[in-house]
């Protein structure tokens, strides 16, 4: 995945376990974006969500 | 130096090598405040809400003759503080913190069922080089979902004593204790095995991967599914809208209907004390201050404690489950427009609560702007003080009838105030950020922690803790501002008593010619001079509105007369005989207790939280004058309103 | 209880809540001033 917003925001992220590279799962995306970081659940607000591109994973 | 000196110094040299401090550390909802709780035997000395500590709680307790004293810091992600509370609990270990001594040993709270991104942050304490122990809690989830952690390779990996425990049921605590004191002695965590700073989280986290590789086995990989489901309704943005009013509505309800009895019998017993009282004394001043000063001023608040004590229950219940954060999620959305963001929305509920801890949790908000127009607008939300001058009013002047079948008039009144004020929260926070805090919005990135069946010793301790200072209140300050205005509206006494009624020697008394001074401000929105008395009196505390309303209503009583509802509906004008206090009257002075600022402690928080000094208390002048313009205008809207719509409007 | 005795009580618990009161409002002012005020006066407040 990758990351493209504010350095604060990002860095918060980053300490979440969101980071460029990291594997994450996605949860939902019907408004914000819930994240699964290493089997914790997240939750991105809008502004955030356009920030991140999320690749599908190599199986 | 006096030999008294020096056998203090030598005593205070013993204690120094007995005692021994301990910061409480960990990520947000790792159960930090639960296991302080636990490890101290709930006597903390700062009170706490759940889920928000934002400034460091002390408890203590003893173990093997030593003190051990611990400090409860935020929760925090990272060393790399960016909110204020995350700020107090770095500085705090860091020993940075003026008037705090530094910690001796550090526990960190890690959660066993999420054990990375726990030891994201365990990871960056161990770097410091200090004393450590790691706490992992919550193994009750982690064996509930199959997961094996084995201890003696996460020992190994992380180089420091692992103590597991499960703080809601007290387990591990009494090996906790041994470790904390033994931590002193044991060699230190390797600081040499930094792993450079926050911008390098790859190389940390694939350090974290490896160390939880040799350490956890776990059964079930999908082990979230229930949770995901319920969040596939309560996360949808129209879905989890309804539910979160529903929720509201049933808390609401069930706070009038199990409330009532609980209410009903504690007025039958402040009733007795009073016809107790009678039965002892003879008629005399001692005997009016009792039955009129204590048991009418403070019996007529004591009845509300159920209520108080429910809404901080539920308040709990939801914050606890889990619930909270998805409430903060869907509001994202709809308070973005507002210019405030999701995580806003934690406080506004802590705020139906209490201002004050409302006022404190917006700290976890990074922004100044957004925090202060937070801040600005929390005491409109309707607090649990509130709730003693709705109630009274309610019950005296809303008919019990039930609507739709389900809900009753009265509670739905009560929730017309709720609205009312959280409503003209949103649009004073949408004001505020278009003109004097202006700024961008910032992101919500929130954790959503899985849903968990609340722990009722948890949440008992809470309701208990809120109890008690609701008591020491009704005791302290309510119980001494009773007394006086009972002496206010007793004295001076006429001359040739007798002859007098009730409402004459009140009107004369010190008490009524205050009152009628005031009687001017207030006679615009419909009110009479006992109502402006109670008024202005309760700008100390809003419960003291009740208090007040009992001892002028019962201060020329020989007998106390139950039920101060019933008077108020009774109370004729002395002069034309027609009612005093209308349903409109009440109604319009509710709208002005839902948007006055009554609350000295609220004031005295503004003050401290937006930067104290001059400059706090420009913040705090700004909010209470503002409220205190819109509290006039909607209460005088209301009656002047209703006066030409023919509502009726009294003496 | 006579009625004297009566009054005398009720004036010294009258006198014991104002000087209590005054107390208070003296505390939080200094509190206030020590810039180390906790927020917790009368009220709703946290302990």
């Amino acid at each position: 995945m990758g990351i493209h917003c504010a350095e604060p925001d990002a860095q918060r992220l980053r300490s979440l376990g969101v980071f460029e590279g990291a594997q994450v799962g996605v949860v939902d995306i019907r408004s914000g974006m819930v994240l699964d970081v290493r089997g914790s659940r997240l939750a991105l607000g809008w502004d955030v969500v356009g920030a991140i591109t999320v690749r599908l994973a190599r199986p | 130096m006096t030999s008294g000196g020096a056998e203090r110094a030598t005593r205070e040299s013993e204690r120094a090598t007995r005692s021994l401090r301990v910061a409480l550390v960990g990520n947000p909802n790792s159960g930090k405040s639960t296991l302080f709780n636990v490890l101290t035997g709930m006597k903390q000395r700062v009170a706490n809400f759940p889920g928000v500590t934002v400034e460091h709680a002390e408890g203590a307790y003893v173990y093997e003759d030593a003190r051990i004293t611990v400090l409860d810091l935020p929760g925090s992600y990272s060393v790399s503080a960016q909110s204020p509370d995350e700020a107090v609990a770095l500085d705090v270990i860091l020993g940075r913190k003026p008037g705090v001594l530094p910690a001796d040993v550090i526990v960190v709270v890690v959660d066993a069922a999420n054990l990375e991104r726990n030891l994201f942050f365990a990871s960056q304490i161990l770097e410091l080089g200090l004393p450590t122990v790691i706490a992992l809690n919550r193994m009750d989830k982690a064996d509930a979902e199959d997961t094996r952690i084995d201890v003696p390779e996460l020992i190994h990996g992380l180089g420091v004593v692992v103590i597991p425990v499960t703080a809601t049921r007290a387990r591990g605590i009494d090996r906790l204790r041994h470790a904390i004191s033994s931590a002193t002695s044991l060699p230190l965590p390797d600081p040499r095995a930094a792993l450079g700073d926050d911008s390098d989280v790859e190389r940390r986290y694939a350090w974290i991967d490896s160390v939880v590789e040799r350490s956890v086995v776990r059964r079930q990989r999908d082990r979230r599914s229930v949770t995901d489901r319920v969040d596939a309704v309560l996360l949808h943005s129209v879905w989890g809208l309804c539910v979160f009013i529903v929720v509201l509505l049933v808390v609401f309800q069930s706070m009038f209907t199990i409330a009532r009895p609980l209410a009903d019998g504690i007025q039958w017993l402040v009733t007795q004390a009073g016809a107790f009282t009678v039965n002892v004394l003879p008629a005399g001043d001692l005997r009016s201050l009792l039955t009129g000063g204590v048991l009418g001023g403070v019996g007529s608040v004591l009845v509300f404690l159920p209520q108080i004590a429910l809404l901080f229950f539920f308040i709990g219940l939801l914050e606890d489950s889990g619930y909270m954060a998805r409430a903060a999620f869907v509001m994202d959305r709809y308070m973005r427009p507002l210019g405030l963001q999701g995580r806003s929305f934690i406080p506004l509920v802590s705020g139906y609560a209490c201002a004050v801890p409302a006022i404190m949790a917006t700290r976890t908000i990074q922004q100044r702007e957004e925090r202060f127009a937070t801040i600005m607008v929390v005491p409109l939300i309707s607090c649990s003080a509130r709730l003693p001058v709705y109630t009274l009013l309610i019950a005296a002047f809303v008919p019990a009838v039930t609507v739709g079948g389900i809900f009753g008039l009265q509670s739905l009144t009560m929730l017309g105030m709720y609205a009312l004020g959280t409503v003209a929260a949103f649009v004073s926070a949408a004001i505020f950020r278009r003109t004097l805090l202006r700024s961008d919005t910032r992101a919500l990135i929130i954790e959503l922690p899985r849903y968990s069946m609340p722990s009722f010793r948890v949440l008992a301790a809470s309701v208990w803790q809120r109890i008690r200072i609701f008591l020491r209140l009704a005791g302290t300050v309510i119980f001494a501002i009773s007394l006086l205005l009972w002496a206010l509206a007793r004295y001076p006494q006429p001359d040739a008593p007798a002859n007098v009624t009730h409402e004459q020697q009140l009107s004369q008394s010190a008490l009524g010619h205050i009152g009628h001074a005031i009687e001017p401000i207030v006679r615009p929105l419909g009110y009479d001079w006992k109502l402006g008395v109670s008024m202005v009196a309760s700008f100390a505390a809003r419960e003291v509105f009740v208090s007040t309303m009992g001892t002028i209503y019962s201060a020329g009583d020989d007998v106390h007369a139950p039920g101060l509802a019933e008077r108020l509906r009774a109370e004729r004008s002395a002069k034309s005989g027609a009612l005093v206090y209308t349903p409109l009257i009440a109604v319009g002075l509710m709208t002005f207790y839902v948007f006055a600022l009554m609350c000295t402690s609220t004031i005295a928080i503004t003050v401290r939280e937006t930067g104290g000094g001059l400059r706090g208390g420009a913040w705090a002048a700004l909010q209470f004058v503002y409220m205190f313009v819109l509290a006039y205008a909607a209460a005088f809207v209301v009656y002047r309103g209703g006066l030409l719509l023919g509502l009726g409007g009294g003496a | 209880m006579t009625v004297t005795v009566q009054r005398w009580v009720a004036i010294a618990l009258v006198a014991g809540a104002a000087a209590y009161l005054a107390f208070r409002a003296w505390r939080n002012w200094r509190n206030a001033r020590k810039q180390k005020a906790d927020g917790c006066g009368p009220g709703c407040g946290c302990h």
